[in-house]
């Protein structure tokens, strides 16, 4: 479901609920008979398998509710055998709510802010990562696959083979779109993975016909670009999240250094930018050196610029007001207000480079940079996340797999699984 | 704001300036830049600057706060002042190369990098940042150029040599990377680190011919050391140790120390040779320094020879110091201990014994206390009960009594063991107390105050006869019912045995008596532990579903179990859902 198909059926979903709920009946919300409460404050028990158990009722019947602000973004859900066993196998906490009960929420919702917001279809979620890599290097493919979400895998042939129009959601890992195999190519000269990866994308380059990587990647950031702007939803993690930016404002200039396309960065590349064509930055200064492993001053931790990295510290969601601004509120549902910061190639987002119109999430206060990011573009939606692993703060390559039954009330890894249950959502009119 | 702030700051730096010292404006500056508030940083080092044109921290400092602020060209100013007052200044020039490099390119750059040539004609600095910028750009033989026109311009061949060894590892050229370390490092041996570091990457194939031009008739210790400790890195620490031998440098101190870090590397790797061959070593070394750090030396060697499996070189070591009348009470006392614990280890405890007897006088009182214990534990381990008694008969401890309980247990005195363990579970953590646990929980089941048979079974697994114990037990519990004594008990013991079973790879047998367990004991605190044991052995036979399918019945039918969460986590697992750990 696009965008679009929930933004045409805003104004009348409201009204209905409204409605509904003036004479105790709702039309496409769980209100009829006794309902399933899965709270998603303190005492729940894995709120990363709550998502889970939320989508698969979603895709079982369409009558869900995301309860936002309430009791740490709970979900309504309708009483089945079903339901009630996966919670149970998946030790996830649930109340069983009467009718009564029911409407008792639906005005502690009415009078505080918190809204009430039907969840309909699942989305079709595509995760754009290379054919060999593993499965445990990326964290919305683990929160996925612990909350047991299905998802589809993509890569450059299936992006630049257009198949991005069969997805509601997409979502984009460590990824260098700049084409410089995130700048590791002098660093871990020799490694193995290194040499796999080169060839890999190498090879993939010449089957689509373009000169080198830093081409074929040029050209899947275009095909992500229109993907967002023709209504899909787009989460990016880590450094997909500023090499796609600057390899959209770069697509008239070459930004990449000499190893991975053969010739060096164009001298004047910085001032050849045009950042009117990237969704969230503006006006970024480049780095210039193939060695370090880092792009620009998007990034405003820079883990691995030895003079300039940046110590982490705590980020902080910000508040939307549920019923006028939905989407961010969605997206910012948390049983923690304050959560420590992880480092990533891209680990935050200076405010420097941000554009005007961006929607912050969630901030380090009084620092230089923010750390998730929000924002429209066209039809679509685009949402920034920066680091690598919320649960690895120090992540380094060859580090021991992050195991999410460890984690199960991971605050960091439920921001990541808000972004999959959002095009889910009824959308209402975006007022922010 | 900020901009008025900053010039707030810079004012009140300069007002301040004279009483503040060039150390504290320098950690000022740092700070600022830690916090990200580089306009301010950039205006601190300005100030220090204006004090001290070529101070090259302040440069570099300034360097980094402009270049954050995309002011990096606003550096060259700074730049000129300090060439003004020193116009060979390395740091200067090198930041003038960048901050053109970053303006205009390689033809910018080349300008910088030449007007350095010529202010400091002598130096091979310039020629330095320009081979490290080649090679980051990859164009290896461009660098191989500036270096021998570095070499034609400083009249000198043998200049380069680092910056030469690095051309030719990017190339592939590893002989040749190693000639031009050998040749650095026999000039200058601090430089043995960086050709450690830079010719450990090469490639398997590469090794023996690069090895070769280290090796050579007429090649220097130098270079021999280097081969060797390079093969250490190369994982073969037995032909490392006869290269390095051959090859120690004739000083003491330089001897000492190359054993001394070959020796600590060896220690760090996995496996029986690097082992053994760090105890040679340590023991080699033991022969060079004084009585004290000998001591301790070979106590090291001797387990170091110890966890290569080698107890004979071990033992020979540690007697050699334990029997030395001459040697100090401490030296002993260590070696004494080690030697000790070494007898356990290899299931001696008559020998134990018998060395703890004549030397334990000697050992703090704490210390022979825990050897006595260790030695009751080994007595055990050999079936021997009244010798492990006596063993521990002085001890007093909650530990003492830990091991008196043990004892009480396998002789079938179920009374005086619940008594003794009870009281011991507040001692020591780890795997041995939740054994203990475990026991304590098994002898509050079975009711019997006198069960000589479940002793007897208990001991056998003691003794690692595990397949013994799982038969002995599952007897028990057969003829239980009452006659046996076990009553209540008959679901625990029962597990125990399937566990005994699993341990003994029986896995037959051990299936067999977690399904007895599930379908005649559900009501038991038993049964989930025999769902859990039915879908482990299920995963690890590759039947994911029977695991899930075990998993799931534990779950839902046993929500209040201490073994859901575990349940919830092998569920995960058998479906892929998390990693495997």
């Amino acid at each position: 479901m696009k965008r679009r198909t929930f933004l045409g059926a805003l104004a009348a979903t409201r009204l209905a609920l409204r409605t509904g709920r003036a004479t105790g009946r709702s039309i496409g919300a769980v209100t009829d008979g006794p309902s399933l409460l899965v709270p998603m404050d303190d005492a729940q028990t894995n709120h990363l398998k709550a998502y889970g158990i939320a989508f698969h009722a979603i895709e079982r019947d369409g009558r869900s509710e995301w309860l936002l602000n309430y009791r740490g973004g709970s979900f309504l859900l309708p009483d089945e055998p079903v339901a009630r066993r996966a919670a149970a196998l998946a030790g996830v906490t649930i109340e069983p709510v009467s009718a009564a009960d029911v409407v008792g929420i639906r005005g502690t919702i009415e009078q505080n802010n918190m809204d009430a917001l039907p969840l309909e279809r699942v989305p079709r979620v595509a995760i754009y990562t290379p054919p060999n890599a593993p499965p445990w290097d990326d964290a919305v493919t683990m929160a996925l696959r612990y909350a047991e979400i299905p998802f589809t895998t993509i890569w450059d042939p299936e992006v630049i083979g257009g198949r991005l129009h069969d997805f509601d959601w997409l979502h984009l890992h460590h990824e260098d779109f700049t084409g410089q195999y995130s700048k590791f190519f002098l660093n871990y000269a020799g490694a193995a993975w290194l040499a796999d990866m080169v060839q890999r994308n190498q090879a993939a380059a010449r089957q689509a016909g373009f000169a080198d990587v830093p081409a074929l990647k040029k050209a899947v950031a275009e095909r992500i670009r229109d993907y967002v702007a023709n209504g899909g939803f787009l989460f990016a993690m880590c450094n997909a999240t500023e090499t796609l930016e600057l390899a959209l404002a770069a697509h008239g200039v070459d930004i990449a250094a000499a190893f991975a396309d053969g010739t060096p960065m164009a001298p004047d590349a910085e001032s050849r930018m045009d950042w009117s064509h990237a969704m969230a930055c503006q006006g970024a200064h480049l780095e210039t050196s193939p060695g370090i492993p880092a792009f620009s001053d998007i990034d405003g931790h820079q883990v691995n610029n030895a003079g300039r990295r940046q110590p982490l510290g705590a980020y902080e969601l910000f508040n939307f007001s549920a019923k006028i601004d939905p989407v961010p509120s969605m997206l910012v549902q948390c049983h923690r207000q304050v959560i420590p910061d992880f480092y990533g190639l891209t680990t935050s987002f200076t405010r420097r480079t941000l554009k005007p119109a961006d929607i912050i999430l969630a901030e380090e206060p009084g620092a230089p940079w923010v750390k998730y990011i929000h924002g429209d573009l066209g039809r679509g939606t685009w949402t920034y996340f920066g680091g690598h692993d919320p649960e690895d703060p120090q992540h380094q390559i060859g580090d021991t797999p992050t195991d999410l039954s460890l984690h199960p009330t991971s605050p960091g890894y439920r921001l990541i699984l808000n972004n999959v249950l959002f095009p889910a959502a009824k959308k209402r009119e975006l007022r922010t | 704001m900020r901009s008025r702030a900053s010039l707030l700051l810079g004012a009140a730096l300069l007002v301040l300036g004279a009483p503040l010292r060039a150390q504290d404006v320098l950690a000022r500056a740092l700070d600022l830049e830690r916090q990200g508030r580089w306009q301010e940083a950039a205006t601190a080092w300005r100030v220090t600057l204006a004090r001290d044109p070529s101070n090259a921290p302040a440069l570099l400092g300034a360097e980094r706060a402009l270049t954050a602020l995309g002011q990096r060209d606003s550096v060259l100013a700074m730049v000129g002042r300090a060439l003004a007052v020193d116009p060979a200044n390395g740091t200067a020039h090198s930041i003038e190369v960048r901050a053109a490099r970053a303006a205009g390119g390689d033809a910018l750059a080349a300008e910088a990098l030449a007007r350095w040539m010529e202010a400091a004609p002598r130096s091979e600095a310039p020629y330095r940042e320009l081979v490290r910028a080649l090679l980051g750009q990859g164009r290896v033989d461009d660098a191989r150029e500036a270096v021998a026109l570095a070499r034609r311009r400083l009249e000198d061949p043998e200049r380069m040599r680092p910056e030469m060894a690095q051309v030719e590892a990017a190339a592939g050229n590893w002989p040749r990377a190693a000639a031009e370390w050998r040749a650095a490092a026999e000039r200058q041996q601090s430089l043995a680190g960086a050709a450690i570091f830079s010719l450990q990457a090469a490639p398997p194939n590469a090794r023996d011919r690069l090895l070769r031009s280290l090796t050579e008739a007429d090649s220097t210790g130098v270079a021999r050391r280097l081969a060797a400790e390079l093969l250490l890195g190369w994982n073969e620490p037995a032909r490392a140790w006869t290269l390095l031998r051959a090859a120690l440098p004739a000083d003491a101190e330089g001897r000492g120390e190359a054993l001394r870090s070959f020796a600590d590397r060896a220690r760090a790797q996995d496996g029986a040779e690097p082992q053994h061959v760090a105890g040679e070593v340590l023991e080699a070394l033991a022969a060079t320094v004084g009585p004290l750090e000998a001591a301790r030396l070979r106590v090291e060697s001797a387990r170091a020879f110890a966890a290569a499996g080698d107890g004979a070189s071990a033992r020979r070591v540690l007697r050699t110091m334990a029997e030395d009348p001459g040697a100090p009470a401490g030296t002993t006392g260590t070696a004494t201990a080690t030697l000790v614990e070494l007898y356990v280890r290899e299931r001696n405890p008559a020998e134990a014994s018998r060395l703890l007897e004549r030397s334990g006088a000697r050992l703090p009182g704490g210390e022979a206390e825990r050897l006595s214990r260790l030695v009751a534990r080994a007595w055990i381990a050999a079936g021997a009960l009244d010798r492990a008694e006596q063993a521990a008969a002085a001890d007093s401890s909650l530990a003492g009594d830990e091991i008196r309980g043990w004892v009480a247990l396998y002789r079938g005195d179920l009374a005086r063991a619940r008594t003794l363990l009870r009281t011991g579970v507040r001692a020591g953590e780890g795997e041995a107390a939740a054994e203990r646990a475990a026991t304590a929980a098994l002898l509050q089941v079975v009711g019997a105050d006198s069960l000589p048979a479940l002793g007897a079974a208990l001991l056998l697994a003691a003794r690692g006869d595990t397949l013994g114990a799982s038969r002995a037990l599952a007897a028990l519990a057969g003829g239980a019912g009452g006659t046996a004594g076990a009553g209540a008990g008959e679901a625990e013991i029962l597990l125990l045995a399937a566990r005994y079973a699993a341990l003994a790879r029986d896995t037959a047998t051990a299936l067999s008596i977690w399904e007895d367990i599930a379908r005649r004991h559900g009501e038991s605190s038993a049964a989930p532990a025999a769902l859990l044991g039915l879908a482990r052995t299920a995963a690890q036979r590759g039947d994911p579903a029977g695991a899930a399918a075990r998993l799931e019945a534990l779950i839902l039918t046993y929500p209040a179990s201490a073994l859901v969460p575990e349940a919830r986590r092998e569920l995960d697992r058998v479906r892929g859902l998390v990693p495997r750990s």
